[in-house]
């Protein structure tokens, strides 16, 4: 009887090993491949299938910001980017889960250019103000960015709006910005560009709260 | 009363009770931990096997699946008019990249204004149209060197609106029997006062990849950089 039991346990335990070598032989590659996209795009653990997630990566200008993003499958968000010169505003019809966010700015001879995108959709901007563009393309390194997943990967929840991204002049530079560009320049109290993403319902139920708060003050 | 020195006979329910020895609780526990490291490395492989594709798309890298085939995939634009991909071409034949800018049609290629002679392998190409104060310049960067050029008058390009661009986005493997279309834009023009993009054949961009049946060999050519 414990021969049987031996020998079934012996069995059992060989075939345990072979069939872990062998899911291990097929992982590796998968392990590997895995790996070097990590290095190349960081890492966006994600907890909640239900959430949205956003995990900056690395650029190499001081206008340039791009976000690994995570949606979740047939949820409807609006990316918004609102920047000194316009404003657009494009949702993630691709329906692809993964894609990357990106908002850039350049510099030309002609002004300064702005460039949205959002997964499968894309829009630019432009202004001319040679003032204004040659002021902040002086100071590109010296603006206030706030960027909500700057340090590590963040999430959302579907029915919030999350302000990814504020870049502005800061209070300490605004003196310099009425001695060069006036006391009516827009620099002084608009940033240079905000992207906001969320559902629709969850901009209109931030719009319903914001109207009742300011109803409330009245 | 019963006698010590006899022994007395093994009672039945003894029989019956079962008995580990420590090599069946180390067989046990062998048995265990082999099926529990598939499971874990099994649950491994399958998040990473999901996690993949979306790392695929966001990292675009150029996976040869079949070496037999065409492989293609655009880099991620930083900018609304930056075209660049990553190709492989397979080594049974020889290849021209054809740029053509005119007569461009919503499918099929038009005559090529400049053709020049790649070798299979891997390479990097892009896309560059600007515009000048008198012209428009457009040019196919192939390896880091400007291979390919046209130059185009300024009412070429309207700048009233398009259609199409690139026509690889994510990772695509195809057969060599059909030519690799990388790029093809068609602009609007001026249609009875009506900017419209034409039907048929009108100015725009396209750009792509042909085997080039003269050059081609029937020996195996090496990748240069496989």
């Amino acid at each position: 009887m414990m021969r049987f039991v031996h020998i079934t346990l012996a069995l059992v335990t060989c075939s345990g090993i072979v069939a872990t070598l062998s899911a291990w032989n097929h992982q590796r590659p998968l392990l590997a491949e895995h790996g070097e996209l990590v290095d190349q795009v960081g890492r966006l653990d994600v907890e909640s299938p239900d959430r949205l997630y956003f995990a900056r990566l690395a650029t190499d200008q001081p206008l340039h910001f791009a976000w690994r993003t995570r949606i979740p499958e047939d949820l409807d968000v609006r990316f918004i980017c609102q920047t000194l010169f316009g404003s657009s505003s494009s949702s993630n019809s691709s329906n692809k889960t993964e894609t990357i966010l990106r908002w850039r700015a350049r510099f030309t001879d002609t002004g300064m250019q702005s460039y949205f995108k959002s997964g499968s959709g894309s829009s630019t901007s432009s202004t001319g103000n040679e003032k204004l563009v040659r002021f902040l393309e002086a100071n590109a390194d010296r603006l206030e960015v706030t960027d909500a997943c700057a340090e590590d990967p963040c999430s959302l929840a579907p029915e919030a709006v999350l302000t990814l991204l504020t870049v502005r002049v800061p209070e300490d530079m605004k003196q310099e910005v009425i001695d060069t560009l006036g006391e009516n320049s827009p620099l002084l109290d608009q940033p240079v560009v905000v992207i906001r993403v969320g559902t629709p319902q969850a901009y209109a139920d931030e719009a319903f709260q914001n109207a009742k708060q300011g109803g409330g003050n009245r | 009363m019963s006698d010590a020195s006899v022994p007395s006979p093994a009672r039945p329910r003894s029989r019956l009770r079962p008995r580990f020895s420590l090599l069946t609780l180390l067989l046990l526990i062998a048995a265990t931990a082999s099926w529990l490291a598939y499971w874990r490395i099994a649950k491994r492989t399958e998040r990473i096997r999901a996690e993949l594709p979306g790392l695929r798309e966001i990292a675009r890298r150029l996976i040869v699946e079949d070496p037999a085939q065409y492989a293609a995939v655009q880099q991620h634009s930083l900018w609304d008019d930056d075209f660049r991909w990553r190709v492989y071409l397979p080594p049974q034949h020889r290849y021209q990249v054809h740029l053509a800018t005119d007569a461009v049609d919503h499918r099929g290629q038009p005559t090529p204004v400049a053709s020049a002679s790649i070798p299979p392998g891997k390479h990097e190409l892009e896309l560059r149209s600007r515009k000048a104060d008198d012209h428009w310049q457009i040019d196919v960067v192939i390896d880091d060197e400007v291979r390919l050029s046209d130059t185009r008058p300024l009412e070429w390009n309207p700048r009233r609106g398009s259609s199409g661009a690139s026509e690889i986005r994510t990772l695509r493997q195809s057969l060599t029997t059909q030519p690799l279309s990388l790029f093809r834009r068609r602009f609007m023009m001026d249609d009875s006062g009506q900017w419209n993009v034409p039907d048929g054949p009108t100015n725009g961009i396209a750009l792509w990849i042909d085997t080039d049946n003269a050059g081609d060999t029937n020996h195996v050519v090496i990748p240069e950089s496989p």
